[in-house]
Parts: C-alpha cells; sequence; structure tokens
C-alpha cells in the first residue's frame, strides 16, 4: 500500500479511519481529551493516554498507540518540558518520524511555552492555556502534506546548529586553552 | 571550584556517565559525538576539574552544573578474575535523580536511562528503574545515536532538527580525528576540552 501526505487520503486508502495520538502533560488532560471526542466526532481516531486500562503495563500500550498512529498532534504546555513522560513521548514520535516521513506532526504550543528543539521549524498551532485547539484549524493541519506538516529542517534550522556548532568549537578551545595554564 | 562545565549562558552542557575503557569505546564515542552534534557541551567524570578535590565532590560538582546527563548502565556483569561489577555508573545515576528529585525548580536537572536489549534485564539487575521504561539500544552506534539524539532534541535548547544520518554520517571522520589527536598528543592525556573541539569542527564541515 502506498500512502502519500495527507491523513485525509491515508483514510482512503486504508479503508480505515485515520489515528491520531494526542501527546499531553498533565495540566493539558483536559484539552486533550475534548480534542480527542472533537476528533472522534469527525471519524478520526483519537488516542489519549487516559484510555489505558488500569492494570496495563503504561510504557507498552503507549509505544503501540505510538506504532499505530498515522499522525501525531503534540499539547506543549509549560510544564511539558520537564515531564519525563512527555519528553519520553516527544522522542518517541520523533523517531516514528526518521523511519517514516510521511507521518504528520501537529504542535499545539499552549501560551508561552517553549518547544523542543526538533519542533522549531515546523508549523504551530497556538492556544490560550485551558483552551482547546481550533478543530477547523486543526483538521486543516492534519490534511496537510507530510512535506509540510512532517517533521523537517529549514536553512534557518542549519543556520542555528552552524551556529551552536561555532560557539560550541570556541567555547572548547577557551577551555582547552585555559586547562593548558593550570 | 573548576568543574570543566561551561558557564551559564554558554552552550548547554550534558554529563555523560559510560564505561570509558577499550571495549565500550565506540559506543562512548557516539554518545560524546551526538551530544556535540545536537549542539551541546558533553562533561564526564575523568574531565570534571583537575583539583584534588575527592573525585565524587567534583562528580556531584558537574552534575550539578549540567542541566541534562545521559546514563549508559549496559554493563551489568562482574569483570577481571574477581569478577567485580562497577558501581560507579548506577552510583551516578542516583545522584542525578536525587538532584532531579529534591530541587524545587521544575526541569532543574533532566536525565537519560540507557540499557542495552537483552530481554529487559535490566529489570533483575536494577530493578528500581521499574515503570521508567529506560531507553534500549544493541550497542551499536547507530541505535546509541538515534537514541540520544531523540531524547536531547526534545530539549528547548536545542538548535534545530537533526537526523541519526547525519551525525553517523561523520562519525568515522571523528573517531580517525580524535585517534590522530590522541596519537600526537605529548603524553597521551588528550584534554577533554581538545575532544569536544574536535567533534564541533568535524560536525560543522557541512554547514
Amino acid at each position: 500500500v502506498v500512502r502519500s501526505g495527507p491523513i485525509r487520503q491515508t483514510s482512503i486508502v486504508d479503508r480505515r479511519p485515520p489515528r491520531v495520538f494526542i501527546s499531553h502533560s498533565l495540566a493539558d488532560t483536559a484539552a486533550a481529551e475534548e480534542l480527542a471526542k472533537s476528533l472522534e466526532a469527525q471519524g478520526i481516531e483519537a488516542w489519549v493516554d487516559t484510555e489505558i486500562p488500569a492494570g496495563s503495563r503504561w510504557p507498552d500500550v503507549i509505544r503501540a498507540a505510538l506504532d499505530a498512529a498515522d499522525a501525531f498532534v503534540l499539547i506543549i504546555g509549560a510544564g511539558a518540558q520537564h515531564s519525563a513522560w512527555v519528553r519520553y513521548e516527544l522522542s518517541e514520535v520523533l523517531k516514528r518520524s526518521w523511519a517514516d516521513s510521511r507521518k504528520v506532526v501537529v504542535p499545539v504550543l499552549v501560551g508561552d511555552a517553549e518547544l523542543p528543539g526538533y519542533l522549531r521549524d515546523q508549523q504551530v498551532l497556538r492556544i490560550r492555556p485551558n483552551a482547546s485547539p481550533d478543530l477547523k484549524q486543526l483538521l486543516t493541519f492534519l490534511g496537510k502534506p507530510s512535506e509540510i506538516a512532517g517533521i523537517h529542517r529549514t536553512e534557518a534550522g542549519d543556520e542555528r546548529i552552524s551556529r551552536r556548532l561555532a560557539e560550541l568549537q570556541s567555547t572548547a578551545a577557551t577551555m582547552a586553552e585555559t586547562e593548558g595554564q593550570d | 571550584l573548576s568543574t570543566d562545565v561551561p558557564l551559564a549562558g554558554s552552550p548547554p552542557s550534558v554529563f555523560v556517565n559510560c564505561p570509558f575503557d577499550a571495549d565500550f569505546r565506540r559506543s562512548m564515542r557516539a554518545i560524546i559525538f551526538t551530544c556535540v552534534h545536537a549542539g551541546f557541551y558533553p562533561v564526564t567524570a575523568g574531565s570534571s576539574g583537575q583539583t584534588g578535590r575527592p573525585r565524587l565532590e567534583r562528580i556531584l560538582a558537574a552534575l550539578n552544573a549540567c542541566r541534562y546527563s545521559i546514563h549508559d548502565l549496559s554493563r551489568c556483569r562482574g569483570e577481571g578474575n574477581e569478577n567485580l561489577a562497577r558501581f560507579n555508573m548506577p552510583l551516578e545515576l542516583g545522584m542525578a535523580m536525587a538532584i532531579r528529585g529534591t530541587n524545587a525548580q521544575p526541569g532543574a536537572h533532566e536525565y537519560l536511562v540507557l540499557v542495552q536489549d537483552q530481554q529487559h534485564l535490566y529489570q533483575r539487575y536494577i530493578s528500581d528503574l521499574a515503570g521508567l521504561d529506560p531507553q534500549m539500544h544493541n550497542g551499536t552506534p547507530e541505535r546509541i545515536v538515534a537514541e540520544v539524539l531523540a531524547w536531547l532534541l526534545t530539549a528547548a535548547e536545542a538548535p534545530a532538527e537533526l537526523t541519526p544520518d547525519e551525525v553517523i554520517g561523520k562519525l568515522r571522520k571523528f573517531d580517525e580525528t580524535l585517534d590522530a589527536l590522541q596519537r600526537s598528543w605529548r603524553d597521551g592525556s588528550l584534554p577533554w576540552a581538545r575532544v569536544v573541539e574536535a567533534a564541533a569542527k568535524v560536525a560543522r564541515a557541512t554547514y
């Protein structure tokens, strides 16, 4: 089966509803659940970790849901950067994107939260704290081809990497000289 | 109090806790080079200060100065004639966990735990990690690079997305550069900062 780009095409080819994995921190649970309900109403299978049955081994269930997803909605609130579980999910999403560049990734940035470094060149959906993403906007994002809505880097990203490496090289050279003087 | 950790405002630093012997050299270099290419300054127990302070104090100072740490607990078996296990790595992981757990500021310290995937053997040799789900690799540089990179790039300080292929593609060059540098160094004790400098230079080559 050859799948290309937008999630709505995926559903036609596969003859099954597209599956969306929703990542969120504890603080954004209500927004994630509301979003899942809205997507389900549109015929899209949405998965949030509140669906994990009692007694299950969390990491196994989450991994299975990540594996089954066609697209990822990443709700990134103020606490996301400091949540080991959110960072685990974010890194697993990145690995799946490396393995299959057709995966669509939609970052939903809550308030003035910081984006993970790998999402800095992505188009981002912004919402206020305690709000849910606008469904129409989200569906538009989900419908974009993965070349646009998948994880990618721009020239600006290359420049940031180049500047950081130059800074690292210079810092290391200075520290080496200081060490030599001890 | 020298810790050989870049000062605040410099590139973010990451403490690397893994075996540093010849058997683990390829894996260690993969971790170090990935950290640098992702935009982070790696620090190790061996590099953390040259003062007369006790080693454990220097390690604690370095861990406190680094916002991130990576702990590879692949070594779990006794070694040598006396079949001794090394306790340094779990000890340093415990220190990182304590720093994170006791600091009132969220995200004061964040750590990644790596183990070799041997049918979840870690659940027997360090069962306290149960439920925390360390990331697994198979000992190859390819898997190690992917795991370390995927974690580091979730940090807000990471400059941009980068792929494991880009890092792996330059790893051999880093190996060769480091080997040559070590051969040319006067008494064999290559300063750690020179290792980081070499890694950054190799990584920069394509930008």
